[in-house]
């Protein structure tokens, strides 16, 4: 049942396997902005959710600054990336740790995300760090509450939870029944 | 302005025609054999089918066993013996539409009204209320001084015992429809219990009612008003269809003076017919068919029947009334010599143009198309997919770049296995190089059941052009390489001019 609400309310935008796309995040992973505990799932969904990233390029120093920034994010999960602007990067990397951390390795309490991954809501490219340094990003998921109710919620936040939570034994099986289990094969 | 105190218009003045109780003399000859064996026929196949079970003598429901033809709306599955149809195969009851409807044209093109007269539910339940009726109250001159008679406690008795034996085969007749669509043990099962749902009992009511009251009082007030076949088959006459059909040049002048055994001399001023009045008593429309082609008359023949055995006892040959084409009653048109050895060239004359009939151009093409028709449906049935696919590609995401810059597209499968045994299919893609599938290829779908699959598609992001590329999505059951169903699908790749 939290497979056929989340196919009717959920897969516009989180995509009918939940892996999500740009903006738009995969629930089926162990990466969440949050606490990613079923509480809250919950919330996200009754409440939605805003993202905010405020501009930092006036604060980093615009234009080489920025670009110098950039390389140093994508160095911290070892993406490709230029050694030198990474260098020079690192030391205009303090306003950022306010919110990422001084490791980038995010903050669940303000919603920063964790840099050092590969997960990347909104690109991995040079470009898509630099926009996003350049413009911030404000990201709205729209509250549910009011269409689905509680009790739904819970049923949705459940289901939600299990697919990045699925138990060791038997888990991914295509095949098996899915009553209790999600139905998209993994 | 009429001065008269009559407020009732008289009934010759009326615009419409006062429907009289028919009461139709009892009959039996030829026709009225093959029209019971009709009965018998049609009958036997729709009071019987819903009783069989598939596989034939299979054991009790439940273990592997089912009711052979069903149409099990709720789940949307039709059961046809073996057949498994699902509405995808829609297409199957628009050629079996099509395959009556030529069938209808042929046989009435060549032998009028075939249906009408034989086959026709109305005619075939009227048969049968009729027969209650002629039981229980008798023969039609009884019929008609019992309903003269006022009411008594034998007429109350006879009335009830017919409208209980009416009632009684108007219920079974609805339960029988019921159960070509709920299994029809389960609606025994039901009624013993009284737990019959409510669309059951409505149905089964409904039905009943309208057996009841078109074959214990409608009856011909169907053909002559209501039916719309009855006025349409009268199109596809010609001058070469059989016809149930009175001889006036043989049988006119009519008149009673001829006696039983005695030659008719050539110069004898009467004609076969001696009006006994047997053809008009024993057709169930009310109609003289000697008045000439009507459209009441539903080619039952009871009035050939009736008159060949008058002509037994006259000594006259069979046929006065007779089936016989248009152009085949002029060629036996008497000579203006006389009327005497009429019968032997009535019957070489028309024999020839008879069969002659067989022959035109558009029995031919009637039957060519039905042929071609038969043979498209039975082999569509007979080689179409096991296997049933939809692609429902996500809509919202369209594309998604993973790990690497790789590109996935999601897609929702729905298969539908058309079987009614479990099985496992596997997931294939190609249309793109190095298109591949990043999900569990394979699933399984219990019998006659539909599943909706997840299928995520990757493929490099220089693999195609920007924008939509036309892929091939398959699915195929690992036990039967055979059965497979291709569908075409989209996969987009990412535009990658101004990319962010």
């Amino acid at each position: 049942m939290g497979e056929r609400l989340f196919l009717t309310y959920c897969s516009q935008c989180h995509g009918s396997t939940a892996a999500g796309g740009r903006s738009f995040p995969n629930l089926t992973d162990d990466d969440w902005l949050g606490a990613g505990t079923p509480d809250y799932i919950k919330t996200t969904i009754l409440n939605g959710r805003q993202a905010l990233m405020p501009s930092m390029a006036a604060a980093i120093g615009g234009g080489e600054s920025v670009d110098d920034v950039a390389h140093y994010v994508l160095s911290l999960s070892d993406s490709v990336h230029d050694a030198e602007a990474a260098a020079r990067g690192e030391a205009k990397f303090a306003v950022c740790a306010a919110c990422h951390g001084a490791n980038g390795e995010g903050l669940a309490a303000v919603g920063a995300p964790n840099l050092t991954d590969d997960v990347w809501l909104y690109g991995g490219s040079l470009d898509s760090v630099k926009h996003a340094i350049d413009n911030g990003l404000d990201n709205h998921m729209p509250g549910f509450g009011d269409l689905l109710g509680e009790g739904k919620a819970h049923v949705l936040a459940a289901w939600v939870w299990g697919l990045s939570n699925v138990p060791a034994e038997g888990a991914g099986q295509p095949s098996a029944p899915a009553v209790d289990r999600p139905m998209i094969a993994d | 302005m009429n001065a008269s105190h009559e407020t009732i218009v008289p009934e010759q003045d009326l615009l419409l025609e006062l429907r009289r109780k028919v009461y139709p003399r009892s009959v039996s000859g030829v026709f009225a054999r093959w029209r019971w064996t009709m009965v018998w026929l049609t009958q036997l196949v729709f009071y019987g089918l819903p009783w069989l079970s598939w596989p034939p003598l299979a054991g009790s429901w439940g273990e592997g066993g089912r009711q052979a033809v069903l149409f099990d709306l709720g789940a949307r599955k039709f059961y046809l013996l073996g057949i498994v149809l699902y509405p995808q195969d829609f297409v199957y009851l628009t050629l079996l539409l099509l395959i009556a409807a030529l069938s209808l044209f042929l046989f009435t093109t060549v032998a009028g009204r075939v249906w009408c007269g034989y086959a026709c539910p109305q005619t075939v339940y009227t048969e049968i209320f009729l027969w209650i009726e002629r039981r229980i109250e008798g023969e039609r001159g009884r019929r008609m001084a019992l309903d003269a008679e006022p009411w008594s406690a034998k007429k109350v008795r006879m009335k009830a015992a017919k409208q209980a034996a009416w009632i009684a085969v108007a219920l079974w007749t609805g339960i029988t429809f019921v159960g070509y669509f709920t299994p029809i043990r389960t609606l025994m099962h039901e009624l013993a219990t009284f737990t019959l749902t409510p669309w059951e009992l409505f149905w089964i009511g409904f039905y009943a009612f309208a057996t009841w009251g078109n074959a214990g009082f409608l009856r011909e007030q169907v053909c002559k008003y209501m039916c719309p076949y009855a006025r349409f088959q009268g199109v596809m006459f010609d001058r070469d269809t059989w016809v149930v059909t009175y001889d006036p040049g043989r049988g006119e002048p009519r008149g009673r003076s001829v006696k039983r055994g005695a030659a008719l001399p050539p110069s004898a001023p009467l004609g076969d017919c001696i009006d006994c009045g047997l053809c008009v008593q024993v057709c169930p429309t009310d109609i003289d068919i000697r008045d000439g082609q009507q459209y009441e008359c539903i080619g039952c023949a009871a009035c050939i029947d009736a008159c060949d055995k008058v002509m037994d006892k006259v000594g006259r040959p069979r046929g006065l009334i007779r089936y016989d084409t248009l152009r085949g009653l002029e060629m036996a048109a008497p000579t203006p010599a006389g009327r005497s050895g009429a019968g032997a060239t009535v019957a070489t004359a028309s024999v020839a143009s008879r069969w002659r009939t067989l022959l035109r151009a558009r029995v031919l093409v009637y039957s060519a198309v039905l042929l071609a028709i038969c043979g498209a449906s039975t082999l569509g049935i007979a080689t179409r997919s096991p296997v049933k696919l939809d692609v429902v590609r996500d809509r919202g995401a369209l594309l998604r770049e993973v790990k690497n810059g790789v590109i996935e597209n999601v897609y929702r499968l729905q298969v539908t296995n058309g079987v009614e045994r479990a099985r496992r299919f596997v997931i294939g893609a190609d249309g793109l190089p190095g298109l591949g599938i990043d999900s569990a290829p394979e699933f399984e779908v219990a019998g006659t059941e539909r599943r909706s699959v997840g299928v995520r598609l990757r493929a490099p992001p220089d693999a195609g052009e920007a924008g939509s590329n036309r892929i091939r999505i398959s699915v195929r059951a690992l036990d039967d390489p055979d059965a497979v169903a291709t569908s075409g699908a989209t996969f987009f790749l990412p535009d990658t001019r101004g990319s962010r």
